[in-house]
């Protein structure tokens, strides 16, 4: 219930005139010069204090500040630049923590531009701080600068806030213009007041309120520009200095203040963007982008590599290149998504450390139903009667994905979209795909994510980029010839004499989404680039198991993405040459035939034809090495690829990133000097899996000694008692185990390894080999290949320790200060402890860390 | 100290170093020791120390060009153990691993698994260090050949007939097989594992699981029960398994589980021939996983993560009959008591010591009938030997006959394993007449020839 007690703005005259303020009340100026709002403040605030109100400035704008610091005047710097969420919930806080009846004075809304650039987001900011301040009986100061902002976000802010003064200095005389004031009203108090000697006279005859309301006017519709947002201002300035052919220097200050505005934040990037991309480039993205704000890590990679490749005279991209006609949907459009459905409160709530989950479940499903702002509506289905009937992908395009540092990837939502039926239908699944993806922000694992990483308060903008899926129709089928991910530097090097530069590739046949996601019992083509036809497995039998059984498509008939067994599709009749991706597997059909099935072909994908005989191999890697050079760090690329008739490939960019790291988002930067004592192993080379920096809570090792010991049978036992505790080990992330045996994992023969089987191993973290004398044996380590696939689908890191090696340390007494758990996990095998060791090193600070630049890995307390 | 003892000493200290080897002559020899008593002529004539001493050990270099031109070498073994009951038999096993010392012990053991399927075949091993992964079709084929350009010599249908192993499939065989017929210049049964085409057997795939339940048949006899109406437990899912469904059906029992690495499935109605056969594309054609099989057919429960053993533990489930199909050990004791608590009176191992020695224990104290993987699962053996005859008959048997004479090795490898057991002392124990069975026929053999 709004309680009537007065309060004062410090000035009896103008109290007279409003009837004084009232808590609760929000009080916007809008003025032409802060100073004129200052001269308002102050009375403001002296008043409080004589009243003893608690009075509190927050201070953010770049304009000189309205108040000194003195007792009784509390306030708090802010940093706009932390962008909208931050920002506003820092101001949300402070409010909830100050309590009701406080006083506050806030600097000009409108300098909030020069970090945000978008009217949208003020008039947002403003929604939903004002009515918190409303229901807490505060009484706070606003001011916007007059002519910065559209109409449209005056008219909110007219709607939101309680009292509105527009403000004059005319010669330095003082007019004030009451323009709203809440449940108040008398005759005269709309009409202009003229502030002389304390008095607050209103101009009530006809001349002067005609000349005055004649000035204000004209001073208040300057050009048709009012009617855009001052983003949309912004491109069209820097539109004129294009078509004014202005000079490279006020051209490149353009751009970068567009790049600060609309690619991102991050600085790497931002430095690679601006040698690349122009402001022709950048006002060419403004074309095609829905809404304002932010286009997202994701998109950022994208034209950032296709400009990259485009630039490179050696390298003929535009003639093997698919081209891409992409949109963007803003970053803004999700905060006023947010902000307009009303859910402001409900996602400060989530930003409490006791709210951070609960409440994300309850605005997961809010979000799955909230409506958009007509304009923006507008715009996308623009964009929608544009793709037609082609099917488009649409994907998530955060601020923090696909840049240094951040491994987003996966953690939120792509969604493809067949896109089809009536435009309506259409229209309808893209909406629901986008709020799909929003709410995928309130996904546990992304949350979790972002906790782990300290990333939970961080701004998450969430924008979307919306991509026509590359391929081709055959028959109700729609999907490219060939997808996949390269990434520059072959973290998988699974042969000593591979060169980990040449880089590396995953491909498979149909949509991407098998190469990129990891799916169970299914494996792309792993490619090594410096050997394309090589491969980590021999025999027919092991190419058919470590090959794709499934293929992802449209279905344009039912309208969806499907995975279909690549045996039913072979057996279409599609139009589509199988011999460019795949051999005949004659075993296979042969067994079909005495299973008597329908099905008559049966192939395996080897893209074998692809990578010997055409030029895809090459030009994938030179794509590679060409954006590598200019990230001047190891990349990750996804693309499709479609042959014409002759073979010829045209290559469609999708993503770039740099190269992604496990865990932490932050560059692994190895530790420099630790004490031989601390350190558990060490090692140049000889790893796979890429960056690391893992801490490691639970760490399994089976003695060599002792192990070589056992009888064949109990060297099975050993094998498996492992699998049980990797069973009770289901949820990989909360328990890092790593495991470190003798010889080879998975070997069949037991006197070399441990003869488990991958189920029995993948839920663990790390997986380190030791080399030992078993004899007159040395067993040579298998470098993961009885597991290679799985490995690199579970993305278990892997550790060769050749401890005859010069530059391989491994410290085995660095055990002996802990106790064995095996009992504690598995009670039944006592007999084993000599063999079996399980060390629960949870309070050890003990973590692997390792960089592939410098090919070097470690592990020990090393943090 | 016994003679089976100072013969595990002898070769402890003449072979140091050969952990593996030493390892199975331990194993081996001392289930043995019975027969020492029973056959002072074997001790006379040295042939415990005989034995375990191979007739020749070949090592050769094998040179070969990769595909970048490069000359690469890798080292050859050919391990003829014993060839004192028919030529010598056992595979070829191409793994970076391979040394002297893993194919001498497989070798070894070899002699009395092939022995003990009653067919005349010696025991031998082979192989090379060389590494097909990674490798191309055509380094593969060129390895494979200059392998065969020395073994050729050692080898012959009536001498030494190697098979495949690990690192030697279809392919191998067939650029093995292709090259010694052209140095040879005869076409004749010196390998196994060869594709159809060319000198194959039918039901190789099939052998091993129908191989299986008719030991079991035989073992249920002694008890005089059979598979009619009989609920049976098996784990697995890949061949040996999928052949053992579809043989219990034929032989009127019911098969209610199956696993792999991701789960198990528990169908109490029966896996029958329909489901039998979409197990079979499930796993061989389309490679999907078995709980595929749960969302296929609607009353069969899933248990994700556990294995066969695991889930008749928790649930209680009762059963006739245990076939382990899966994975070494797979079965503990905790799995034994529980099947033993659940009705379960034979047990039989299709893959390769699934059953840990405390399961083995459980098994043998509560009178269950125990048939370990030795004898059980000789019919893969057993079809290679098959093979062979049908190569020196000039001949191609049909399914049935070959299935025919299939049942009647099982059921020769069942009389030998119980007559012996009971011979020497341990009447019932499958595991003890296993290993005596197929040493008793060798050494009888051996001390026909003399000292040779």
């Amino acid at each position: 219930m709004v309680q009537f007690n007065n309060a004062s703005s410090g000035l009896k005259g103008l109290d007279d005139v409003i009837h004084g303020l009232r808590k609760g009340d929000n009080v916007v100026w809008q003025v032409d010069d802060i100073r004129d709002y200052k001269h308002f403040v102050i009375p403001f605030v002296i008043e409080a204090i004589k009243s003893k109100k608690k009075i509190i400035y927050m201070r953010f704008a770049e304009h000189e500040p309205l108040l000194e610091p003195q007792s009784n005047l509390k306030i708090y710097k802010l940093d706009a630049y932390n962008g909208f969420e931050s920002f506003s919930s820092q101001i949300h806080k402070i409010i909830k923590n100050e309590g009701k009846d406080v006083y506050y004075v806030f600097d000009c809304l409108s300098y909030l531009l020069s970090a945000w650039a978008t009217d949208i987001m003020i008039g947002n900011f403003f929604i939903i701080t004002c009515p918190y301040l409303f229901e807490l009986n505060t009484v706070a100061y606003f001011s916007i600068l007059r002519n910065n902002h559209s109409f449209k976000t005056i008219a909110r802010i007219r709607e939101t806030t309680q009292v509105l003064f527009d403000l004059y200095n005319l010669n330095g005389d003082y007019y004030i213009h009451p323009l709203k004031v809440w449940n108040r009203y008398s005759p005269t108090m709309f009409l202009p007041h003229f502030y002389n000697s304390n008095l607050f006279k209103p101009v009530t005859n006809s001349l002067d309120s005609s000349k005055i309301l004649s000035y204000i006017y004209k001073k208040g519709s300057e050009n048709t520009k009012r009617n855009l947002d001052y983003w949309d201002r912004l491109f069209l300035e820097a539109e004129e200095l294009v078509k004014l052919s202005s000079s490279k220097v006020a051209k490149k200050r353009m751009a970068n203040h567009l790049s600060r505005i609309m690619i991102g934040r991050e600085d790497k990037m931002l430095d690679l963007v601006k040698d690349f991309i122009s402001l022709e480039d950048l006002l060419q993205i403004k074309t095609r982008l829905i809404g304002t704000g932010y286009i997202g890590g994701k998109t950022v990679g994208m034209l950032l590599a296709r400009k990259i490749l485009s630039s490179d005279k050696r390298f003929n991209w535009e003639d093997i290149s698919e081209q891409h006609d992409s949109f963007y949907i803003g970053s803004d459009v999700f905060y006023t998504y947010i902000v307009q459905n009303g859910w402001w409160k409900l996602w400060m709530e989530h930003k409490t450390e006791e709210g951070y989950f609960s409440a994300a479940v309850i605005l997961k499903e809010k979000m799955l139903n909230g409506l958009f702002p007509d304009e923006i509506k507008e715009q996308l289905q623009v964009m929608i009667e544009y793709y037609g009937q082609s099917p488009i992908i649409i994907r998530s395009s955060s601020l923090l994905e696909d840049s240094f540092g951040n491994a987003f990837a996966g953690k939120y939502e792509s969604i493809f979209n067949a896109n089809q039926g009536t435009f309506e239908q259409r229209y309808s699944n893209f909406e629901n795909a986008v709020r799909y993806i929003f709410s995928s922000t309130m996904n546990e694992s992304a949350l979790t994510y972002r906790l782990q990483r300290g990333l939970s308060r961080e701004d998450e903008q969430m924008a979307i980029l919306v991509q026509r899926v590359s391929g081709s129709y055959h028959k109700n089928y729609f999907f490219p010839d060939l997808a996949g991910v390269g990434i520059s530097h072959n973290i998988f090097s699974w042969k000593e004499n591979m060169n980990p530069e040449a880089g590396m590739l995953r491909l498979v046949f149909g949509l991407g989404t098998r190469a990129v996601n990891r799916v169970e019992n299914d494996y792309p083509r792993i490619v090594a680039l410096d050997s394309p036809l090589t491969r980590p497995v021999s025999g027919i039998e092991d190419i058919r198991k470590y090959s794709q059984h499934y293929i992802d498509l449209l279905n344009l008939n039912e309208n969806n993405l499907q995975t279909i067994p690549l045996i039913k599709i072979v057996n279409e009749n599609l139009d589509f040459n199988f011999d460019l991706i795949g051999i005949r597997d004659n075993e296979t059909a042969a067994r079909m035939h005495e299973l008597k099935m329908k099905e008559k072909e049966s192939w395996i994908i080897t893209f074998d034809e692809i990578l010997s005989k055409t030029a895809f191999a090459d030009i994938i890697q030179k794509i590679l090495k060409i954006l590598e050079a200019s990230y001047k760090y190891p990349v990750e690329i996804e693309f499709t690829g479609n042959f014409s008739k002759d073979k010829v490939i045209k290559i469609n960019l999708l993503q770039c990133r740099p190269i992604q790291m496990k865990q932490k988002g932050k560059k692994v930067e190895m530790p420099a000097q630790i004490r031989k004592e601390k350190i558990l192993f060490e090692s140049k080379g000889f790893f796979m899996g890429g960056n690391i920096s893992q801490i490691i809570k639970l760490i399994i090792y089976v003695d060599p000694k002792n192990y070589i010991k056992l009888s064949l049978s109990e060297k099975y036992d050993i094998a498996r008692i492992i699998g049980k505790i990797n069973k009770k080990n289901q949820y990989k992330e909360k328990t890092s185990v790593m495991i470190i045996g003798p010889g080879r994992w998975g070997t069949t023969t037991p006197s070399l390894g441990i003869p488990v089987n991958f189920a029995e191993i993948n839920n663990f973290t790390v997986m380190t080999e030791i080399s030992y004398k078993s004899g007159d044996m040395t067993p040579e380590l298998s470098f993961g290949t009885h597991f290679f696939q799985d490995l690199v689908e579970t993305n278990i890191f892997y550790v060769a320790l050749f401890t005859e090696k010069e530059n391989v340390y491994f410290n085995e007494k660095w055990f002996k200060p802990l106790k064995n758990s095996l009992v504690k996990i598995v009670p039944e095998n006592e007999k084993y402890q000599d063999v079996l060791k399980v060390y629960d090193v949870s309070d050890k600070h003990v973590k692997i860390m390792a960089d592939i630049l410098s090919q070097k890995v470690i592990c020990g307390n090393i943090y | 100290m016994s003679v089976v003892k100072e013969v595990i000493e002898k070769v402890r200290r003449k072979d140091a170093g050969q952990t593996e080897f030493i390892q199975a002559v331990k194993e081996v020899l001392e289930t043995l020791e019975p027969t020492e008593k029973k056959h002072p002529e074997f001790v006379k004539a040295k042939i415990y120390e005989r034995i375990v001493e191979p007739e020749r050990m070949i090592i050769f270099k094998v040179p070969w060009i990769d595909d970048s031109g490069e000359v690469q070498v890798n080292r050859g073994f050919r391990v003829q153990f014993n060839n004192a009951i028919g030529p010598y038999k056992g595979g070829l096993r191409l793994h970076p691993s391979v040394n002297l010392s893993i194919i001498k012990f497989l070798g070894f053991e070899q002699i009395f698994k092939n022995s003990l399927t009653t067919l005349p075949m010696g025991g031998a091993k082979g192989g090379s260090d060389f590494d097909p992964k990674g490798k191309t079709d055509n380094e593969v084929m060129r390895f494979c050949q200059a392998f065969m350009r020395e073994l050729y010599r050692h080898i012959g249908p009536d001498t030494d007939v190697p098979a495949g192993d690990i690192g030697v499939g279809g392919r191998e065989i067939g650029y093995m097989y292709g090259y010694y017929k052209k140095i040879v210049n005869a076409h004749e049964g010196v390998l196994t594992g060869k594709g159809i085409e060319y000198g194959g057997s039918l039901i190789r795939p099939e052998a091993t699981g129908y191989g299986l339940v008719y030991f079991v048949a035989e073992m249920l006899a002694t008890r005089k029960k059979d598979f009619k109406g009989k609920v049976v437990a098996i784990s697995g899912a890949g061949n040996v398994a999928q052949y053992a469904v579809e043989k219990v059906n034929q032989l009127g029992g019911k098969v209610i589980t199956l696993c792999d690495s991701g789960a198990a499935i528990v169908d109490e109605e029966g896996i029958d021939n329909n489901k039998c056969n979409y197990i079979m594309e499930l796993k061989n054609v389309k490679r999907g996983r078995i709980k595929e099989y749960s969302s296929k057919y609607k009353k069969v429960q899933c248990f994700e993560g556990k294995s066969v053993w695991d889930v008749i533990k928790e649930k209680g489930i009762k059963v006739d009959i245990a076939l382990p199909c899966a994975t070494q050990n797979e079965i503990d004791k905790e799995h034994a008591e529980a099947l033993v608590k659940n009705g379960c009176y034979c047990v039989a191992e299709g893959a390769n010591m699934p059953c840990n020695l405390d399961a083995i224990k459980v098994f043998q104290s509560n009178n269950v009938l125990y048939g370990p993987a030795k004898a059980a699962n000789a019919g893969g053996v057993a079809t290679s030997g098959l093979e062979m005859s049908q190569n020196s008959l000039r001949l191609s048997w049909t399914r049935e006959e070959v299935d025919k004479r299939l049942l009647e090795i099982m059921k020769s490898i069942h009389s030998s394993c119980l007559e012996a057991a009971e011979t020497y002392g341990n009447k019932g124990d499958y595991l003890a007449g296993a290993n005596i069975a197929g040493f008793i026929k060798v050494a009888k053999a051996m001390i026909s020839y003399g000292i040779v």
